[in-house]
């Protein structure tokens, strides 16, 4: 690592990328560009347009900011993309495949959020070497191991979802917290207002950026005003709060459950965050969130939402830089020992249960870009189910190890809050 | 110092090139039925009464051929049968089955493929099959849908057949030949801008 520096690791990783990323292909990245492209019919409202005009393609899921976002993408890579980008937006999944131009298409569709994993690269390396002082050595390290991690290279060179960029405020609010906290508050909200999941951590954000109850409360409605800003524009749209705001996806929260008789249950995931928080709050009373001890609560929380509800692939990148950050940003031995082996199981579970989904997209369908009869191979739980061979126990074994992961890290977190941090 | 730039510049080439080699060989290498259509743009038509139709494959190992069925708003209802039969013909009257399927509306989606697959025919390149398809309806209001291509002047079943491929090395090397030939001739001008990128980002290395 003598004469490494961090312009040869992205030098190097846009490289890498520049190898994967034009032959590999996943419609989503093409459905949230094809969302963008109404910006030329200066579209406002996505949700209500696309119901009235019944569109062909599904209909926008996601908060208003991600439908703004994806509009500076589009108008970032229509310059870039020649004639024939509107026409392979619009056509289905599978003939967007074989049209004139698609691999070129495909590789600028997944430009932006790949212009995002670089850019939190270099997030993630200022707060090892600056924020947590632990050198440039390290800083590399850890930067290295994030740009090439296999769940990133997965969700973000190979699929181009755009979960990074709430990941990339979001950073960048773990790097500012110390110096400007309402602004790091203001820029986690951000990331709330493009997909919802950072909600879940914007009150461990103001736990660690002020010690004063009054503060905290002040910089956590700085971190809410952006996502509660950008809704309220939309509250009167019924489409909005069908599609967006009361839509399954967020229902996923509240998907595991204990029965408790009479048709009642115990929600797992509110409790489980829900008491993450209390603790957070009881050691930190008379004095900030240690930075550590936020990063281990970040981490947990991601982790407990992803294996506890129906997660998508792309969901499992969020625990991933709060886990890389601690990693290689502190030296007890036994957190070191406990990280790494939830680190691992992490990508076995990220591992298995992408083999284990039942869409064609996620495994073979990834390279039908290069030859397009792949499509013609069954999944592998269809070749399983064809055999007769029940697999469900193994996928709920691949569950149970990521669970695993976030308990023992939650576990973790107890000594971690209540440890002052040097 | 330039000989040291000239090297990674060669070296993100090569990276290219294999990445390109070994996605376009496992994209190729696992399909064994290959296809030589793409799916036609499809009308749906409700399915009522007993229909024959004729396919002629252009291949010989002709050992799948799929339907396209719509079951609007997805009627999960087994009341409705179909059975679907594939034979060759040899000579005017003479048929010879190949096989059977029975679907129920259990089968179908909204819209979906329904395959026939068989072991291969060995000599069935230009030679006339014919599907029958035996419909047992459910009331008007809940019909299942079958596909026909769009604009044909008569009725033509939508489908879609496969042969089954026999994939030596050599008939590997020539796919992935031609494969990464028709990538390159049909964006000429992407893989250009993408290797002067990669030299480019090599270069500053």
């Amino acid at each position: 690592m003598k004469n490494w520096n961090l312009k040869k690791i992205l030098l190097l990783a846009s490289i890498l990328y520049l190898g994967i990323a034009p032959f590999t292909y996943h419609p989503d990245a093409k459905t949230t560009l094809y969302h963008g492209s109404f910006v030329k019919e200066k579209v406002f409202n996505i949700y209500g347009h696309l119901a009235r005009t019944n569109d062909q393609f599904t209909r926008f899921h996601y908060p208003p900011l991600a439908y703004f976002l994806h509009q500076g993408e589009y108008l970032l890579v229509r310059p870039l993309a020649g004639s024939g980008l509107d026409l392979w937006l619009r056509s289905g999944s599978e003939e967007a495949v074989g049209q004139k131009g698609a691999l070129r298409f495909n590789f600028l569709s997944k430009l932006p959020a790949v212009l995002a994993l670089l850019a939190s690269g270099v997030i993630i390396f200022k707060i090892i070497n600056e924020s947590l002082g632990k050198g440039m050595k390290k800083a590399l390290t850890a930067t290295a191991f994030w740009l090439l991690n296999p769940i990133a290279l997965y969700a973000v060179v190979v699929m181009g979802q755009f979960d990074i960029f709430p990941l990339l405020f979001v950073l960048l609010a773990l790097y500012l917290l110390e110096k400007k906290p309402r602004l790091a508050l203001f820029w986690a909200g951000v990331g709330t207002a493009i997909k919802t999941f950072p909600l879940l951590w914007l009150p461990f954000l103001a736990l660690a950026s002020a010690q004063k109850t009054r503060e905290r409360l002040k910089n956590f409605g700085v971190g809410i005003f952006p996502y509660l800003l950008c809704n309220l524009l939309f509250i009167r749209s019924k489409e909005f709060l069908k599609e967006s705001l009361f839509s399954g996806l967020s229902g996923r929260l509240f998907a595991a459950r204990i029965e408790v008789g009479f048709g009642e249950a115990v929600l797992m995931v509110p409790v489980l965050v829900g008491l993450l928080f209390i603790l957070a709050l009881k050691h930190s009373t008379r004095k900030k969130l240690g930075f550590k001890a936020l990063l281990l609560n970040l981490a947990t929380v991601s982790l407990l939402v992803v294996f506890l509800s129906h997660a998508h692939p792309q969901w499992f990148l969020w625990p991933i830089p709060f886990l890389t950050l601690l990693f290689f940003g502190q030296e007890e031995k036994n957190l070191t020992l406990v990280l790494g082996l939830a680190l691992v199981f992490v990508f076995i579970s990220f591992g298995g249960n992408i083999l284990l989904m039942n869409d064609k997209f996620l495994t073979w369908g990834l390279i039908s870009s290069l030859n397009r009869e792949i499509f013609n191979l069954p999944t592998i739980p269809e070749f399983l189910r064809l055999r007769g061979i029940d697999f469900s126990w193994i996928k709920n074994l691949f569950l149970s190890l990521g669970t695993l992961a976030a308990l023992s890290l939650a576990l973790e977190t107890r000594g971690k809050n209540a440890k002052k941090e040097s | 110092m330039l000989k040291k730039k000239v090297r990674n510049i060669v070296l993100a080439w090569i990276w290219l090139i294999v990445s390109l080699l070994v996605l376009v060989t496992l994209a190729n290498l696992p399909v064994r039925n290959r296809t030589d259509k793409e799916r036609e743009q499809v009308n749906f038509l409700p399915l009522e009464d007993p229909l024959s139709f004729e396919i002629t494959p252009k291949h010989d190992n002709f050992n799948i051929v799929e339907l396209l069925f719509k079951n609007l708003n997805l009627v999960r209802d087994d009341r409705f049968k179909a059975l679907i039969t594939l034979s060759r013909k040899e000579g005017k009257d003479k048929k010879i089955e190949i096989t059977r399927l029975t679907i129920t509306g259990l089968n179908i989606d909204d819209a979906g493929q329904i395959r026939l697959q068989f072991p291969p025919q060995l000599n069935s390149a230009n030679q006339i099959y014919e599907i029958d398809l035996e419909p047992k309806s459910l009331p008007k209001d809940k019909l299942m849908y079958l596909g026909f291509v769009e604009g044909s002047e008569e009725p033509k079943l939508a489908t879609k057949i496969f042969y089954r491929s026999s994939l030596t090395p050599a008939s590997l090397l020539q796919l992935i030949k031609e494969r990464i030939s028709f990538l390159f001739y049909s964006d000429p001008a992407f893989f250009t801008i993408l290797f002067l990128l990669a030299g480019g980002l090599a270069f500053l290395i």
